[in-house]
Order: C-alpha cells, then structure tokens, then sequence
C-alpha cells in the first residue's frame, strides 16, 4: 500500500503546485480551483490539503503572504517561485512519461490478448 | 537548472523554513490556526449559499474538512518539527522526573562530575609530563645524546642531570665541549649534531630593572637544525657562535616579552644586561617554542654557547669551560637520518666517542669507555618528566579505579532506578506508546543527567588543572608547569563515563519495558505478595487486597485512585490471574483521565482513544483490548 500513497501524495502537490500557477491563491481557493478544473470530478480531503501546502512552501515551492480576500477577512495568500515553477515543469514531464509508458503496456496487453 | 539544483535548492530552503518555524513557534502556530479557520468560515459561507442553514454549514464544513487535530499535525510533521517538538516535550518531562528525585540527581551528577573532573585534571597533567613534544617540526626525529658508564668511568667530573639505571650503571647527559666539537665534525650517522646547556638562573637587567631569568644557551647551529624561526628579528646563527666570549646577543621568550616588553617590537635591538655582560637583543620567539629543555615552560633567554664564560664562573681546577677536557658539561642533541636506524648511529657515533676522548683525555689504566645511548629527544631534555614518570603512572591507575568505580555507581543507580520504573513503562506500553517512543524519553532523561554532570565536570576540569600545579609548587617559585585544558583528554573520559554509565543503563530500561509487559506486572505482584505474607487471610482476600495495593503502587507518580476503594469494597470476583492482571492494569490505567465513575471512565477512554489517534500511537495490544472488556463487564457490573 505504501506506494500507492506515494503516488497520491506526489498527485496531490502537482495539483497543488499547477492550480496556484495560473495566479495567487489561498488554501480554499486551491481547493477550489483543483475541483473546477477537474470538473468536480476529483475529491480531495479537504484538510489534507494544508500538510501539502506547508511542505510545499517549506521546500521553497510556494511563497505564501498575508492578504485581504474577497469578503474582507484575512487569509493566507500562496504564489508559486520560481523553484516550484521548475518542479512543476518536472513533475510534469515525469507524469507524462510516466502515464505514456504505462499506457502503452495497456494498450499492448489489449492488442494480444 | 538540473534535477541535482532543484533537489540542493529545496535542502537549502527546507533548513531555512525550519529555523523559521523553531525561532518563531508562536507565530507559525497562530497563523496555523488563522488559517484553518478562514477555510473553515469560506466552506460555511460557501455552504449556506447553497441553501442550508447556519448551523447545518458549519457543521457539514468540519465534516468535510476532517480531523482539525490531526492535520494540524500533520502540517507539523510536514515541517519537520515533529522530533523537535517530542525532543522538547521529553526534556521537559526528564526535567520533572530528576526534580521529583533530588536524592537520585544529586548522587548521579557529583558522581559524574567528579570522575569526568578528576580524571580530565589527572590525565591533563599525566599528558602534558609524559606524552607532550616539543613545539618544533617533526620532533619525533630528535634523538638526546646520553652516556651510560660504570664505577671506573673515565669522566670524574660533570656538571648536569645524573642518575642509576637499574643496573646500577651511572646515566649522564652531558659532554665536554671538546668532545663535541669531534663528534660533531665526524658524525655521518645523525643530521648535524647541535648543543645546548640550561643556567639555572642569571640576573638580567631590562630598562634598569633588575630580575631573575632562566637563560638557555645554544649552540650557532640550534635554531637551524630545530628548524624554528623566531616570531620577530632574526635567530641565532653559526656566526653568533664564535670565539668564546662574543656574540652578545640574545633571543628572548615570548613570556619575557610579554612581562617586560608588553610584546611590543620595540623589544629587538634594545641592549639588557645578562649576569652584567651588556647583551643585544635580536629576536623574540614564537608563543609555543620552548628550547630544548622541557615542553612545559620556556626559558627566558637564549644566547649563543659562546657566551658561556661570561656567564658561569671557571673553576680553577677545569680550567676554561669551553676548552676543559675534564669538565663534562654540554647537552647534545640531533635529528636522525632517514634510512638509518638508531642502533646504527649509535654504534658509528660511540667509535668517534670513544676516539674523541682518547684523543681529548689520557685515560689511566683500569678506567672504562662510557657508553653512548641515543634517547628519545622529542620531549627535549624532559627532567620533570622523568622524575615524575612513576608517580604519575601511579596516580593515572588510582584514577582510573575511580573512573571505574563512578562508572559502576552511576550504573546502579540508573539500575536500581530501572526497577522502580518499571511499573510507570508497563502503564505508558498499556496506554499504547510505541517501543521506541519510550526509549527515546528514557535517552532523553539519561542525556539530561549527562549534559548536567559533563558540564559540571567540565568546570572542575578546567579548574583542577589550573589549580594542580599550583597546589605542588611552592607560592614563590614560578610555576614551571603550564597545563594547558585538553579537549581531547576531556571528550575521552566524558564520553567513556556517560555512555557505560547512563546510556546503557538507559537503553537496558528502555528494552525493559519493551519487554513482556505480562511479566512486568507479575513481577510487581510477586514483590507484593512476599510483604503480603504475614497477613493471613483467604485466597480471595489476598487475590483483590494484592491488586489494589499493587495498583497503587504501579500507580507511581500519578494521583493515588479514588475508584479503587469503591472496587475494593465491590469484590469483584477474581476469576483467574489473568482477570487479576486486567483488573489491576485497569485501576491503573484509569488514573491519568481521571475518573471517579463509570461516566468518568467512559470520558477518560474516549480520551485514550483520542490521544492515540492523535499521537498515531499505534494498534491496541493484546493486553489493552482485554482492559477494555475487562472494563465493560465491571460497569455493567457495577451499574447493575
């Protein structure tokens, strides 16, 4: 099971890092734009998202500031630096490596079978 | 940049967030807390737009959102700060431990702080004398010149350090100068050979004021063949070491500087009077150099051998030191030759000895040649040394015995403490801490008593070797044994007392109670049952009365149980020893929440519950499980 977890996590802090690249986010605007890209189509436990962002921005991923939202309340504003950008770039490539492999095996297994 | 970039990158930003979150804790956690709770508030809002009320979206975001505890936790963890916190949280908690128990603590940290004291003092000193080498290049190449000669020696009249071997054979150090002059002409054996003699003391003026100096004299070729520079102006050279009685020049020490120059440069060319010969000096030495004589101390003044009529009065009867072939005076010393062995040089250097004398002497008949020995020279001269050689050694083994005995007491002491813990280690695995959780408290609490006991020691060490030679000299003299603190001697004995000491004995209480708890709790009751033993009452009176008294007494530090009485005077019935330990463990367990009713306990277990879920304590073990159904069935018991 452990490396399944690996993965989810991995998944969640792409998702993370991709979602506060199109702009400034708080923690709640993050997880609403992951679902608003995903169509509402991935649940995300809504806490868990926090551990990410921390260690996102304790890894110099993200830099985060104290700002005014939109109904006036005072909310942790997180914006993507340019090591978070680069990782992002690599993940990217990573995953779709990753998924370009493993889809052709499927596709393999398919045809023979 | 490259994958290896990204990865230094985030190392480097990972450390700097963690001194962050360390240094401003407070912060970090408000702003944690800020920010939890704007999702929270946003996901209501959110919420109640679609539609529900108030109260239902507040309830429905914390739902989703999950456990609050927890990922706040987890952020935590997410930061690094999850060992630092436990770190903390256990010193504190050692802290405690060692006030409740003065007696222990005290006991502990003198014992530890005496030996690492005692020994770092000893064995400074015992270095310093025994193992210390000239502050020179490579002085494990220097080799002393002496001679060992029976009764008939031919050399009748000396003036230097002498003494018996075992062998009843007289040990000497000194050569006539004549004798040196050859040897040193028709040494192939050795790298130039080179010599000095140490005055006890001259009478020195320094801007008309007058003191006593110890003056060493140096052969024209001392200061190359040490091949040490002076700090300022320029060493004593061959030219310097002419005919006798010139080359009036002189090289101070840094000490004398110090005392009479305030180091200042100013000391070079300034003209002092030695035994009232005006002198000039040309140079000052370097802080660690300390002539041929000894490693310790310095003499204040070196001059050129040359000099030596001015400063010591002939006898009539040897006539002028530097040509008398009768007055053995002169130490000699020299670097080996790499590829030649001592024995070699020895043998090669003994036939120009034995030519040197016939040619400077008319031995009489029945006299005997001297024998020459070639002694270790990287200590220079060393007399103290020598002379303290066996004392110390003594001295070092006494205190190795206390060393030893400190080790053996800390030891019992944390054993004995091993015991008496036991039953609070058999609570904490029973409320679920992992193994490794509670070895970590133990390290914590053994390092505590170590960090306080080292540094106590530390400062006994450091003044104990101030204070030694002080205490062996007398007021008067100047102190010519300057021990400087040993890092490494301290390190040694600290490490060797704290890790046989407390470490292992931390480790032992630590495996004790990852132990089999089963066996630790019958343990307690098999010491209850022998002090029980006088008391005659029945089997089942026995079985309830052991259990409650061991409870209370497993109990330890934590508050005696209220809601033992009321169990006591229920009388459960006592099934079987196993049901005994379950009820007893119970009790126990039931006196950290709290509880003094059925209510209580549920509260208490919702608690435990809670806690374990929180701190991720692991599965339940065997014997938890069976508390709680132990514990059902008295409830039910005990409403009905």
């Amino acid at each position: 099971m452990p490396k399944q977890a690996d993965l989810m996590q991995g998944t969640l802090d792409m998702l993370i890092l991709k979602a506060v690249s199109l702009g400034r986010l708080h923690g709640y605007g993050v997880l609403l734009r992951i679902q608003q890209i995903s169509g509402e189509q991935l649940v995300i436990q809504q806490g868990s998202l926090y551990p990410a962002l921390f260690r996102l921005e304790h890894d110099g991923a993200l830099r985060s500031e104290w700002g005014e939202s939109e109904n006036n309340r005072r909310a942790k504003y997180y914006t993507l630096t340019a090591q978070g950008r680069r990782m992002l770039t690599q993940e990217t490539e990573k995953w779709n490596r990753m998924a370009g492999i493993i889809g052709d095996i499927l596709d393999l297994t398919e045809v023979q079978s | 940049m490259n994958t290896f970039g990204v990865a230094v990158h985030a190392r480097w930003s990972r450390l700097r967030s963690w001194l962050r979150s360390i240094s401003s804790r407070t912060r970090l956690e408000d702003d944690m807390e800020e920010e939890l709770r704007f999702h929270l508030e946003a996901r209501t809002a959110d919420l109640i737009a679609e539609g529900l009320s108030p109260r239902e979206a507040a309830r429905q975001a914390r739902i989703e959102f999950g456990g609050i505890a927890t990922h706040k936790d987890n952020v935590r963890r997410s930061l690094g700060l999850r060992w630092w916190d436990d770190l903390r949280a256990d010193l504190v908690y050692a802290t405690r431990i060692l006030r409740k128990s003065p007696g222990f603590t005290l006991i502990a940290v003198s014992s530890l702080a005496l030996a690492i004291g005692a020994n770092t003092t000893i064995f400074s000193v015992a270095n310093e004398l025994l193992y210390e080498r000239l502050g020179v290049p490579h002085p494990e190449q220097l080799r002393l010149f002496m001679l060992t000669g029976d009764k008939k020696n031919v050399i009748h009249s000396s003036w230097g350090m002498f003494g018996r071997t075992p062998d009843g054979l007289t040990i000497a150090d000194s050569f006539s100068y004549p004798v040196y002059q050859q040897l040193r002409r028709n040494n192939k054996a050795l790298q130039q050979i080179f010599a000095f003699k140490d005055l006890e003391r001259a009478n020195v003026t320094i801007n008309g004021n007058a003191q006593a100096a110890q003056v060493e004299l140096v052969s024209g070729n001392f200061y190359q063949q040490m091949d040490v520079r002076p700090a300022l102006g320029r060493a004593i050279l061959p030219s310097d070491d002419g005919t006798p009685s010139t080359g009036a020049v002189a090289i101070i020490s840094d000490g004398l500087s110090v005392r009479a120059f305030g180091r200042s440069s100013d000391a070079v060319g300034k003209v002092i009077t030695v035994n009232m010969s005006p002198v000039t000096i040309i140079g000052v030495n370097a802080p660690g150099f300390t002539g041929a004589k000894s490693v310790q101390v310095s003499p204040d003044i070196f001059m050129p051998l040359s000099m030596i009529p001015l400063l010591h009065a002939e006898s009539s009867r040897d006539g002028p030191i530097l040509t008398s072939t009768r007055l053995w005076w002169v130490n000699l010393i020299a670097r080996a030759k790499p590829g030649i062995s001592d024995e070699q040089a020895r043998g090669s250097l003994e036939v120009a000895l034995t030519a040197a004398i016939r040619n400077t002497m008319s031995p009489k008949a029945g006299e005997t040649m001297p024998r020459l020995e070639l002694d270790d020279g990287s200590r220079g001269l060393n007399f103290v040394g020598k002379q303290f050689a066996k004392p110390l050694r003594v001295l070092m083994v006494l205190v190795g015995f206390v060393l030893l005995l400190a080790c053996a007491n800390v030891a019992n002491l944390m054993l004995a403490r091993t015991y008496t813990r036991q039953r609070e280690m058999s609570v904490r695995l029973a409320l679920g801490a992992a193994r490794s959780r509670i070895l970590r408290q133990v390290l914590a609490e053994g390092l505590l008593l170590s960090v306080i006991g080292g540094t106590l020691g530390l400062i006994f060490g450091y003044l104990g070797r101030t204070a030694l030679p002080k205490l062996v000299f007398n007021a008067w003299e100047n102190v010519g044994l300057n021990v400087p603190f040993n890092w490494k001697v301290f390190c040694f004995t600290a490490a060797i007392t704290l890790f046989t000491g407390i470490l292992r004995r931390s480790a032992r209480l630590g495996r004790h109670a990852g132990g089999d708890q089963y066996r630790t709790q019958r343990g307690g009751q098999r010491n209850l049952h022998a002090s029980s033993q006088g008391h005659q009452r029945t089997r089942h009176h026995r079985l309830s009365g052991r259990s409650v008294h061991s409870s209370r007494r497993r109990s330890g530090s934590l508050h005696p149980h209220p809601y033992q009485s009321q169990l006591h005077r229920s009388r459960l019935p006592c099934r079987s020893p196993s049901a005994l330990r379950h009820q007893s463990a119970v009790k126990t367990l039931s006196c950290p929440a709290g509880c003094r009713s059925p209510r209580q306990y549920r509260r208490g277990s919702a608690f435990r519950s809670r806690s374990r879920e929180r701190y991720s304590l692991g599965r339940r073990t065997d014997l938890e499980r069976a508390i709680h159904r132990e514990h059902t069935y008295r409830r039910c018991n005990l409403v009905a």
